[in-house]
């Protein structure tokens, strides 16, 4: 069952040197109680697509397309509507937690604060909700540890905390920012195994977005890689880890460490002059005549599998 | 080539209440010719202070580091300035490694006229000459480094840093604010000039897949001590300090393969100003014995490493 679902979407920025197309014709569903990956590199538009769902951006945004999720198109609700589904029905845990958490209030009370707005509850009785999601995150003594200020917390406490806040309501949907990142790597298989644990649990969905493919292989149960503002493959992650069909996913593999340190030559193109044809076509080594001028759709693989190359036309 | 002995060093904090945090306690370790070595470690471990305390951006409390055959430790600062463009450094975030004023072929030319390396006139020849060599080309000379990608910045500071054709880099942390496909760039490229100039480096990262692709030995710190030192395929196929064993687990560098799944290792790094007592790791060792909350492990011979642990 689809639970979310991301038709022809743009994201357009406009800025002095010229419109930055951040996302581009996305469509992308996600389906219940699943954990969809969104990998790509810095500036590919990963971030904007997610702020995008949740309706974040800033108001000189051009956000055109549909996003149907439980009946509502999510680009048409007004404001009050957003606001029911925000943190409710749609929470975001956001990349760094310091700068998410609010520096004077104390982690019990940012926990305590979606049980009160969605659930009407009293302080005294969200506070003790909070205290359980913070100790469901292993918090260790977290009647303690909820009256403390975020400064206080370690970056990993931290993320446990934002994970606690994010899960608060039981949301159906979690968007999960690259929630590893600038944490030790011990610490970052601590968070991913509890991030399995308790979106597994609430049989909740998640689209994960991180520009690392070992995390994505660890959580996720399809993958889906953007490259310019494009989505270029969707797969389930088993294939796509042992045979990606894009050029672009075959690189982005080949490129780690581990499987050989072999670059993909090139830069990523600027948002704003994008390549015509296939955007990858510059960096490419089985460009033919047709990307060039041609920009190619995605393409059905099999198995639930669609790239957006002409070697599958 | 290079050798470390012993080194150490203590930041202090507080006026009256002086509470210490030993940064870099007693670390020794040497590389040889064209030899890359490896520190690897979580942050706050103090692989970072090694890098600059082997360099002399710090100065040590105690301890020697000789290079070729030199003690630079108790050199002069004339002395020390003659050996400089020996021993260069790459750091963590190159954009800020290059002055934002300065364009980029006046960036690559300062060491080239500091050091009188070239004729006044042949310096711009020089710098092209150094930005092709990285990958750039003469487009990119008169542009300011914000004009630029991490990448771009990167390759340019790495042409800087070889136009003083150094016998030893310290690269610390060179790629960890890149992409995966530009860091699979910058790597091989500074594969492909240590083959060039044979020099020899000190490899500092957190990143275990490419301390394995980029070293030949390697060293594994946690707050201020080496646990283990081995060659590098020896210290990944068959990891003896527990701390080494978690950070593999946990680092997923047995590739990408779906079905193994990482036990993480509990707690986080104990507070450095008030480090445990015993091996510091006993905090969170799986195998902890009575013994190891009492008395610090030497760095002992094991197999065909070193290993700090009272399991052996």
């Amino acid at each position: 069952m689809t639970l979310l679902s991301i038709r022809n979407l743009k994201s357009y920025f406009v800025t002095r040197d010229g419109v930055v197309k951040a996302v581009n014709q996305v469509s992308l569903d996600i389906f219940e109680n699943e954990t969809l990956g969104l990998v790509g590199e810095s500036g590919c538009g990963k971030t904007v697509l997610a702020l995008s769902i949740l309706r974040l951006l800033s108001e000189n945004t051009v956000v055109e397309g549909k996003i149907s999720f439980k009946g509502n198109d999510l680009l048409r609700l007004n404001e009050e509507g957003m606001r029911d589904i925000r943190g409710k029905e749609i929470a975001q845990i956001f990349q760094n937690p310091l700068s998410s958490l609010n520096p004077v209030l104390t982690i019990g009370l940012q926990v305590s604060e979606p049980f009160m707005l969605h659930r009407g509850m009293k302080l005294s009785d969200a506070w003790q909700s909070a205290i359980s999601m913070l100790r469901a995150a292993k918090i260790p003594s977290p009647a303690e540890r909820g009256k403390e200020y975020p400064h206080q917390f370690s970056g990993g406490m931290r993320q446990r905390a934002m994970i606690s806040m994010g899960l608060a309501c039981n949301p159906a949907l979690i968007l999960a920012d690259e929630p590893t990142k600038g944490l030790d790597v011990t610490i970052q298989s601590q968070i991913i195994e509890l991030m399995r644990e308790l979106v597994k649990d609430r049989k909740a969905s998640m689209l994960l977005i991180t520009h690392d493919l070992a995390v994505a292989a660890e959580l996720c149960d399809r993958i889906a890689v953007m490259y310019s503002g494009e989505i270029v493959e969707v797969s389930e992650i088993k294939d796509f880890l042992s045979n990606p069909g894009h050029p672009y996913c075959r690189g982005l593999l080949r490129s780690l460490p581990l499987n050989g340190m072999e670059p993909i030559p090139g830069n990523s193109p600027s948002l704003i002059d994008v390549p015509e044809g296939c955007r990858f076509h510059p960096r490419c080594k089985y460009a033919m005549e047709r990307c060039r001028n041609e920009h190619p759709e995605m393409y059905e693989v099999g198995n639930g599998r669609k790239t957006r190359c002409f070697l599958y036309a | 080539m290079l050798e470390v002995r012993d080194i150490k060093k203590t930041f202090s904090k507080g006026l009256v209440h002086k509470k210490y945090l030993r940064a870099v306690d007693g670390i020794s370790f040497t590389i040889g010719e064209k030899e890359t070595f490896g520190l690897v470690g979580e942050s706050g471990c103090g692989k970072t202070t090694v890098g600059r305390l082997i360099l002399r951006l710090m100065e040590p409390d105690s301890g020697d580091v000789v290079f070729n055959g030199t003690n630079i430790t108790g050199l002069k600062k004339q002395d020390l300035r003659k050996i400089r463009p020996k021993m260069q450094i790459l750091f963590q975030d190159a954009d800020s490694s290059l002055h934002p004023r300065m364009r980029i072929w006046e960036s690559v030319a300062e060491p080239l006229k500091l050091y009188d390396l070239v004729p006044e006139s042949d310096i711009r020849k020089k710098v092209l000459e150094l930005l092709e060599m990285v990958g750039l080309q003469k487009e990119h000379l008169n542009r300011y480094p914000h004009e630029l990608s991490g990448g771009q910045n990167q390759r340019v500071v790495l042409a800087r840093v070889l136009a003083l054709r150094p016998q030893f880099i310290v690269a610390d942390e060179p790629t960890s604010a890149l992409d995966v496909s530009v860091q699979a760039q910058i790597l091989s490229l500074m594969n492909e000039m240590q083959q060039k100039y044979g020099f020899s480096c000190l490899f500092i990262s957190h990143d275990l897949g490419v301390i394995r692709k980029m070293t030949s030995i390697m060293g594994v710190m946690y707050l201020g001590k080496l646990v283990e030192t081995g060659r590098t395929e020896d210290v990944f196929e068959n990891p003896k300090h527990p701390y080494t064993q978690a950070l593999i687990a946990s680092g997923r560098v047995a590739g990408l393969d779906n079905e193994q799944k990482a036990s993480p290792i509990e707690g986080e790094m104990p507070d450095p100003m008030n480090p445990p007592s015993g091996c510091k790791f006993h905090t969170r060792c799986p195998q902890k014995m009575d013994l190891c909350e009492k008395i610090a492990p030497e760095l002992n011979n094991v197999g065909t490493g070193k290993v700090a642990c009272h399991l052996f």
